[in-house]
């Protein structure tokens, strides 16, 4: 049997030739992509004058054409869409139910209100649409327009949604959008390209937007391509394996936008232990933010810190918390929540040489490879924290929010706390620590990637854009510096 | 004294000779890696099925970990090979102890938590006088037949595996002097035995970790003892509680964070680790002196890591230095295999300088768990030890690959061997094995030279996660701590 292709999109033309094979590893399949070396040239903007068509939009087409995108990304009827699912069933260890909720969000993803909304959030509307004047002090008026930038994506591959994210965001910034697409998902996007151009496929947003597979590291792809003629911003997903074949190319002219990558803790307070009533409740809140998309995205809660004070049966309560909650875990809905495709063998091993000692740990579940919960008595996190996953978490009774503090880090992204009421406690200093975002417990996937449209704090758009001042000395006599 | 021959001529029963390899393999084989070698396939078999049936025995109720585990599984005894495979240990079980513990030195319970994995009795262990880890290594070392190992990977926590002192002379004396210097097919020769042989090492002469401990057993067992024919880099211990607050130190480093979870005390001793560094260049110059120029046309044993050695050799080829050692010495060199990357030119620069013929360098595959040293043959496979039993685990289901032809899968071991800790192991190291026979004339079963580990390995797929999990190191500190 042949092998599954993923085409090329440049700027509305489909290319399905002069395939190579990419082999998969691991739990990466084998598939066919067009060589590079015959399209990088015609991957970058010719000219710096052809981003000049985007701004003959104005926002309410860029909203149009999304709006009816949406439409035409719906599962049931887009096979460009069906086919690219069935092969991203195969391409990530994600199970089919989660792949499956992620395609069927697409065709809501582009909602008018919540475009404008991103829009409006990230950079501000009249920024987009306009220069905005601001008079300074001295007369001086300063005229601030965001514009749009020629942008390369290397995107993420552990949920489908990405390049939808991704053309929304250069939708919005009037941005060129070349996502170079990852191994563990090489056809999803290509499937949004494809959509595009059988939709419009003379429309500027259309002729803004390539989609291609390469290896990451091609150098005769990237030593082309990844110059400051070609491109002015690279937006890069994932840790060092991702950006490190970037880095030698960043240059005055050429910035990198690096998506670090993140995991996402739990907090509970004292006031959640209170009684079985208080507890269920928790448990149910934990095990959305554990178990919801399979524990997939950077938000997904691995570690919970439940402080539990100084009460001598702490670790008897966090222990039935930790059976609540895996009870919860195992009740969410199939296409929310499900058994992991092919548990993580590693992370099966540290379970495992747990599972004999009840001194200090306690572990619940996880025989079936379905997912467990392992209660730390000790106010620390398991040493394997970072590896959670499919899954697996980790409560861990703690007596003060000082443990807590020492869990957060650089790669802290999402903190998830209940009893609200606990929050302040919270918020004025984990930021000093690295955390981004504090949530209701219960809600660290609201909002799935956009992470209340900051993204992890590093805003992405308002970073994407170029920043540009006019400024308007007209009648002003007496701010020359020279004066 | 019942040997391999006595089983072979039938002067001895299945059980005797069981007996007789589990006290003394050595011994039992006539100190004769040729015999070692030349076991009938079949008998080899039915002699280790008997002898893991006595090591079953012995450890069932001495060693509570293993009492835990077999009383869940309703196991009693062992008939056969394959009736073990519930009972391996995770290699993850070695750390399975809560940080917190080492964090706030808490031996007596950290030895609480040894003694939970090997036949030896600890619990009259006094550790009210242990202020460190290395003391409390030290004190176990002194007043117990243990003489655990340490280790410590990526996420900075420390393993430790209580190997006793006869498990030492096994792997050694065993593992090395008997199968790196003898000739397959040729009776050992009294040189080969009892010659005082010139060990070079490459960094500390003691300490606790794998790599730090085993010098002093190359001493014991190739230089017989001799101070003359020891030949250390750095004649102090490596200090234990330096090499865990590295660790520790890299690994709150790589995660963004400046605070490491260590006792103050320790802390304190962070310049300690800078003042190493700047010593160093000095000791790597006093000890290419004594390998040049001492140990010319000197018999020789050396274990050269590239990571250790590669910043030994360079500078002394630049000098127009180079080794010069006698042709029946035991040379080797390599990267251990397990992922670190090292410059292009490493393999040159360390070939030019140690100047002993890339082919006539020893290969192995050993882990320090365990007692198998497994060497390769001069068709390129690795030969089995003929005190480990493998069990080779299908990778996706960990159930026992058939015992026939080429399989690949995670290694497993029943070392019958092994004396301070349960002798069955599951590793982290996805190995390919051959069952058929090997043109060389060795009878054990052999695995190809193509060992990766499973799981935690970074980059190379072009998989791309926004989920962050730690990045795998690279240098010299990495592999010290690490094997």
């Amino acid at each position: 049997m042949s092998n599954p292709i993923a085409p090329a999109i440049i700027r509305g033309e489909v290319i399905e030739t002069d395939l190579v094979e990419y082999p998969g590893r691991g739990d990466v399949m084998t598939f066919d992509a067009p060589d590079p070396k015959k399209f990088v040239d015609r991957l970058p903007l010719p000219s710096p004058r052809d981003m000049l068509d985007l701004y003959d939009l104005r926002f309410d087409d860029i909203l149009d054409y999304l709006e009816e995108l949406g439409q035409c990304l719906n599962i049931k009827t887009n096979e460009h869409l069906q086919r690219s699912r069935e092969l991203t069933y195969d391409a990530t260890p994600l199970p089919r139910e989660i792949i499956d909720m992620g395609y069927e969000g697409f065709s809501s993803f582009f909602n008018r209100e919540q475009v404008r909304e991103i829009a409006e959030l990230s950079v501000g509307l009249n920024y987009l649409e306009g220069w905005v004047p601001h008079k300074l002090r001295d007369g001086v008026v300063m005229n601030v327009r965001a514009f749009g930038s020629r942008t390369l994506h290397i995107v993420a591959g552990n949920g489908p949604g990405l390049g939808l994210i991704t053309l929304a965001r250069c939708a919005i910034a009037r941005s060129d959008c070349i996502i170079k697409a990852p191994s563990n998902d090489p056809f999803t996007s290509a499937a949004l390209a494809l959509t595009m151009v059988d939709m419009a496929p003379d429309h500027p947003i259309t002729r803004h937007f390539s989609v291609a597979y390469w290896k990451g590291g091609d150098a005769e792809v990237e030593d082309k391509l990844y110059q400051p003629h070609n491109i002015e911003k690279i937006v890069a997903w994932g840790g060092l394996a991702g950006i490190k074949h970037v880095t030698k190319y960043i240059q005055p002219g050429l910035e990198l936008i690096s998506l670090d990558p993140k995991t996402s803790i739990s907090v509970v307070g004292p006031g959640a232990l209170e009684n079985e009533q208080t507890m269920r409740e928790t448990a149910g809140r934990l095990a959305v933010d554990i178990g919801g998309a399979n524990q997939a995205g950077c938000a997904s809660s691995r570690v919970t810190y439940v402080v539990a004070g100084d009460r001598e049966d702490a670790a008897e309560r966090v222990t039935e918390l930790g059976r609540m909650t895996y009870d919860a875990i195992m009740q969410l809905s199939p296409t929310f929540s499900t058994k992991p495709k092919a548990y993580d063998k590693q992370l099966k091993s540290h379970v495992d040489a747990l599972r004999w000692d009840d001194e200090w740990f306690e572990v619940i579940g996880g025989e079936d490879d379905e997912g467990a919960i392992i209660i730390s008595k000790l106010p620390r996190p398991v040493d394997f924290a970072a590896y959670l996953a499919d899954r697996t978490a980790n409560l861990v009774t703690c007596e003060s929010i000082d443990d807590v503090l020492l869990g957060i880090d650089a790669y802290s992204q999402t903190i998830g706390v209940w009893p609200e009421s606990y929050k302040s406690q919270l918020q004025d200093i984990v930021p000093f620590y690295g955390a981004q975002r504090l949530v209701t417990l219960g809600n660290a996937l609201y909002n799935g990637p956009l992470l209340g449209k900051a993204h992890d704090g590093i805003q992405p758009v308002s970073r994407m854009v170029k920043w540009i001042s006019n400024e308007v000395f007209e009648g002003v006599t007496d701010s020359s510096p020279l004066s | 004294m019942t040997t391999i021959d006595n089983l072979i001529d039938g002067s001895a029963t299945l059980k005797e000779a069981a007996g007789a390899l589990i006290a003394d393999p050595l011994s039992f084989f006539e100190m004769s890696y040729t015999k070692m070698q030349s076991v009938p396939r079949d008998l080899l078999q039915s002699l280790q099925a008997e002898a893991l049936r006595q090591r079953f025995d012995y450890c069932r109720e001495r060693i509570p970990m293993l009492t835990k585990l077999a009383d869940r599984q309703g196991i009693t005894a062992i008939n056969e090979i394959d009736d073990v495979l519930p009972l391996l240990f995770e290699h993850t079980i070695y750390k399975s102890y809560p940080d917190f513990l080492l964090e706030k030195g808490e031996y007596g319970k950290l030895t609480r938590w040894l003694d939970r994995l090997t036949p030896y009795d600890l619990s009259k262990v006094d550790c009210s006088g242990c202020t460190s880890i290395h003391s409390w290594l030290d004190m176990i070392s002194r007043v117990t037949e243990l003489d655990p190992i340490t280790s410590s990977g990526t996420t900075g926590t420390m393993s430790f595996t209580p190997k006793d002192r006869k498990d030492w002379r096994n792997y050694i004396l065993g593992g090395f002097r008997i199968q790196l210097l003898q000739k397959f097919g040729e009776a050992p020769s009294d040189e080969d035995l009892n010659e005082k042989i010139h060990v070079c090492w490459p960094t500390h002469a003691d300490g606790h970790t794998a790599f730090y401990r085993s010098p002093m057993y190359y001493k014991e067992y190739f230089a017989k003892g001799s101070d003359a024919h020891f030949h250390p880099m750095m004649k102090s211990p490596g200090d234990t509680d330096l090499m865990y607050l590295a660790a520790r130190l890299r690994a709150a480093q790589a995660r963004g964070d400046s605070r490491v979870n260590v006792p103050d005390s320790l802390r304190a001793r962070i310049p300690e680790l800078q003042a190493e560094e700047k010593e160093r260049p000095a000791k790597v110059k006093a000890w290419v002196d004594d390998l040049v120029e001492k140990l010319n046309g000197e018999r020789v044993f050396i274990l050269a890591p590239a990571q250790l050695i590669y910043d030994v050799a360079k500078p002394a080829l630049a000098q127009g230095k180079k080794c010069n050692f006698a042709e029946n010495s035991s040379v080797t060199a390599g990267t251990g295999g397990k992922g670190f990357k090292m410059p292009d030119d490493w393999e040159q620069v360390v070939d030019d300088f140690l100047n002993f013929g890339r082919e006539n360098y020893g290969y192995f595959y050993s882990f320090s768990e365990q007692c198998g040293m497994h060497v390769q043959c001069e068709h390129g496979r690795l030969h089995l030890t003929p005190w480990s039993i493998p069990l080779i685990l299908d990778a996706e289901t960990s159930e026992l690959l058939p015992r026939e032809g080429l399989q690949r899968g995670r290694a497993a071991f029943f070392d019958v061997s092994m004396n301070g800790a349960w002798g069955g192991l599951i590793t982290g190291d996805s190995v390919e094995i051959d069952w058929s026979e090997c043109p060389c004339g060795r009878t054990t079963a052999h695995l190809s030279d193509s060992i990766t580990r499973f799981g935690m390995e970074q980059g190379g797929s072009d998989k791309i996660s926004c989920t962050a999990t730690p990045e795998a190191h690279d240098d010299a500190m990495d592999f010290l701590t690490s094997f």
